[in-house]
């Protein structure tokens, strides 16, 4: 037996997507940019998917570009050769946005102790200069939403030119995002947060707000980024996010149903588990915890060992547990504290909850014993 | 159920092997990298392309393979003690405190609370038993690589519970096997030197980065100035090069290096010389320990006759001075073979 808690890093492919990639592995083969009738065909399904990703968003198709995924998505947005001082971004973004960011000398905006970056945390270090602004609307490690259409308000009025972007990738599962994004003018998602294969993500864009491309020479997706596409990959993608809309009301009511089981479970057999931010504040198929008196990687060892699978914080490149730079800015002190998130998705079970119930509470257990022992 | 082994993997050629022994015998074995330092390294221990290392020999054994953060650990008790020790004008030796601190103690902490019976290392040095039931560190049976200088500090709760499978190896034989048994990293060359110190920027770069270099004078013996120096921290006590006095007779060697009033005492090789050097933080491998011994005072220095007291040693024959923070390591008397404890020179 084993369960896997990692929707939020990455989600098992989702049959629909796999049915509708299957063709384009074998039968069905061309460049989308060919003339001759494969040619067009593979671009037709481009388009398909172009409307699927359209409608997920809430914006037009015209407006929808693919990438490679989400960071590419995300650097994309946030873009280059910005003066100090004139980007603008929450301090709990992921690094596909901290990171070209802070390399160009970005103002970060303040969360508050729930991990929320709040439209009067925006409002402090927005000015007329401000070129780029990116909060994400549903933070990757705690699950919790953000206000990203209050905030592009906020933004637009201070700063009537400046490009307001969000990374959608962990929201895209739960929300509605043409309801959220209000305001919003470039959005990064990813499909395999949700069942789509890994490597396929989109930026979708308003007209005269689009970012500049990172990639040039060849002129696909009219010209804002250039090289093959992934066509399987993006047939794959659409159909997860198809599959996705479909099925919300009934997925996130169960997986709402799971979360909670599996949250009031750990409290209630585990000493020292506290709910890192209140349900009413989150998506429902991210669970964030803290853990006291037991040190994280330990933890996660064992969790491993029986085949639990989750994670702690952000992992490095190599492999090695990072320290939380959304926890920290958070202001929680998480000196021998372990934090943990477990991310349920689309096919997740009754019985996974139940192993995930047994495991845990016995190897906190385990761990507490054998560091006093 | 096999006996389950924690082996640490640098990504080196020498934990390949260590991990593959393991393996052959028949343990439960896990490898482990630990990530110590995320700043710049020319190679070391740290980086990630290291890690990658550690990861494909881990896989052409077909063990599982793990990473451990001891990053902020590693800041704290070998990085920062390294930067404090050169300020007061000593010489400090990190690898001996990563030892200490990080892999003989958080490490083998860690391997405990994960449920693993042993930890095992790349080291070149052997755990002898003996027949009371307590065990020796001893040297490697390869005198060039031996290094049980800077494992001194291992007690009998390490040591009954370590494994060091290349003790008995030389150097060339343990690249043989390497080679024999296609190890990825077979080839690759020994990491020298301090791990967190670059090739390029030197111990200057990275002393000056944090907090700043002091110049300083030198004077003579009698106290007359006779010279400068531009960064009294990275002057060491024995030094003779790079000090730029000339015209002073006989070569002059550094024997005292000030840091509060950032003064450089140089003179001749004979003032150097001590018949006793003192110390502090004594640690033992069984019991504490007076008496005679063969002392070492650098990683692949000559150990010399000495009697051991409890706060100092003499020497048998005056010995050029030891750097305050240099690790003084008692070996036993008749072989010069056995660790029996080791402190800190002052």
């Amino acid at each position: 037996m084993t369960a896997y808690l990692d929707h939020a890093a990455s989600s098992p492919l989702r049959p629909e997507a796999l049915e509708a990639m299957l063709p384009w592995f074998s039968e069905v083969h061309a460049n989308p940019t060919a003339s001759h009738r494969r040619g067009r065909r593979a671009r037709q399904a481009l388009d398909d998917a172009r409307a699927v990703i359209a409608e997920a968003t809430g914006f037009e198709r015209g407006e929808i570009v693919f990438t490679g995924g989400g960071t590419e998505s995300d650097n994309m947005a946030i873009g280059r050769d910005h003066s100090p001082g004139t980007i603008i971004v929450g301090a709990t973004e992921h690094p596909a946005v901290l990171e070209p960011a802070v390399r160009q000398h970005a103002r970060i905006a303040a969360a508050n102790a729930h991990g929320v970056v709040t439209v009067d945390a925006i409002k402090e270090v927005a000015t007329p200069e401000t070129e780029v602004v990116s909060v994400m609307a549903v933070n990757n490690e705690l699950g919790v939403i953000q206000p990203v259409s209050e905030i592009a308000a906020a933004v637009h009025e201070v700063a009537p030119g400046a490009r307001m972007h969000t990374d959608a990738v962990q929201a895209l599962p739960w929300l509605d995002l043409a309801s959220i994004l209000d305001g919003v003018d470039v959005v990064s998602v990813t499909g395999h947060k949700l069942g789509g294969p890994q490597g396929t993500g989109a930026i979708a864009m308003r007209a005269g707000r689009a970012p500049r491309p990172l990639l040039v020479g060849g002129g696909q997706e009219r010209d804002h980024r250039a090289g093959t596409q992934n066509v399987a990959g993006i047939v794959g993608f659409a159909a997860a996010v198809r599959a996705s809309i479909d099925d919300r009301d009934e997925r996130l009511a169960r997986i709402d149903r799971l979360a909670t089981r599996l949250l009031d479970g750990l409290v209630d057999q585990v000493d020292g588990v506290r709910p890192t931010v209140p349900r009413e504040m989150r998506v429902p198929g991210i669970v964030h915890v803290c853990i006291e008196r037991v040190a994280s990687e330990p933890l996660l060892f064992l969790l491993d060992e029986r085949d639990l699978a989750c994670s702690a914080a952000s992992s490095c490149a190599s492999g090695a547990q990072g320290a939380s730079h959304v926890l920290s800015a958070m202001g929680l002190d998480t000196t021998n504290v372990a934090p943990l998130r477990l991310s349920l998705g689309w096919n997740t079970t009754e019985a996974e909850i139940d192993e995930a119930l047994r495991i845990i509470p016995a190897a906190v257990n385990t761990i507490r014993q054998r560091s006093h022992g | 159920m096999a006996e389950r082994v924690l082996v640490g993997m640098s990504g080196g050629v020498d934990s390949s092997v260590a991990a593959a022994l393991l393996v052959d015998a028949g343990y439960d074995v896990v490898g482990v990298t630990m990530k110590l330092w995320g700043g710049e390294s020319d190679s070391g221990c740290c980086s990630v392309s290291d890690v990658d290392d550690a990861r494909w020999v881990a896989a052409e054994l077909g063990i599982e393979h793990h990473v451990f953060n001891f990053g902020d650990e590693f800041t704290e008790f070998v990085v920062g003690p390294y930067v404090d020790t050169h300020r007061t004008g000593g010489t400090p030796n990190p690898c001996i405190e990563c030892n200490r601190h990080i892999k003989f103690d958080l490490f083998f902490e860690r391997a405990s609370v994960i449920g693993f019976d042993y930890i095992a290392t790349g080291h070149y040095a052997q755990v002898a038993e003996r027949g009371d039931d307590t065990r020796r560190l001893r040297r490697a049976v390869d005198p060039l690589k031996d290094q049980s200088y800077v494992l001194h500090m291992l007690g009998q709760d390490v040591l009954s519970r370590l494994l060091l499978p290349i003790g008995g190896w030389t150097k060339p034989d343990l690249r043989a096997e390497a080679t024999r048994r296609k190890l990825f990293t077979a080839a690759k060359p020994d990491s020298q030197d301090v791990c967190f110190i670059t090739k390029a920027g030197g111990r200057e770069e990275f002393l000056e980065a944090r907090g700043g270099l002091t110049p300083g004078v030198i004077v003579d013996q009698s106290g007359a100035e006779v010279g400068t120096v531009a960064a009294t921290e990275l002057v060491t006590v024995g030094q003779r090069k790079g000090l730029n006095v000339s015209g002073m007779g006989e070569p002059q060697f550094v024997l005292d290096v000030n840091l509060t009033e950032s003064i450089v005492t140089i003179g001749p090789r004979r003032s150097l010389q001590d018949g006793e050097t003192g110390f502090s933080q004594p640690v033992w491998a069984h019991e504490p320990f007076t008496g005679s011994a063969n002392v070492q005072a650098s990683a692949h220095g000559e150990a010399r006759p000495a009697m051991v007291h409890e706060d100092r040693v003499t020497w048998d024959a005056p010995r050029d001075r030891i750097a305050a923070g240099q690790s003084l390591v008692f070996y036993d008397a008749a072989t010069n073979t056995e660790v029996v404890g080791g402190a800190i020179a002052q």
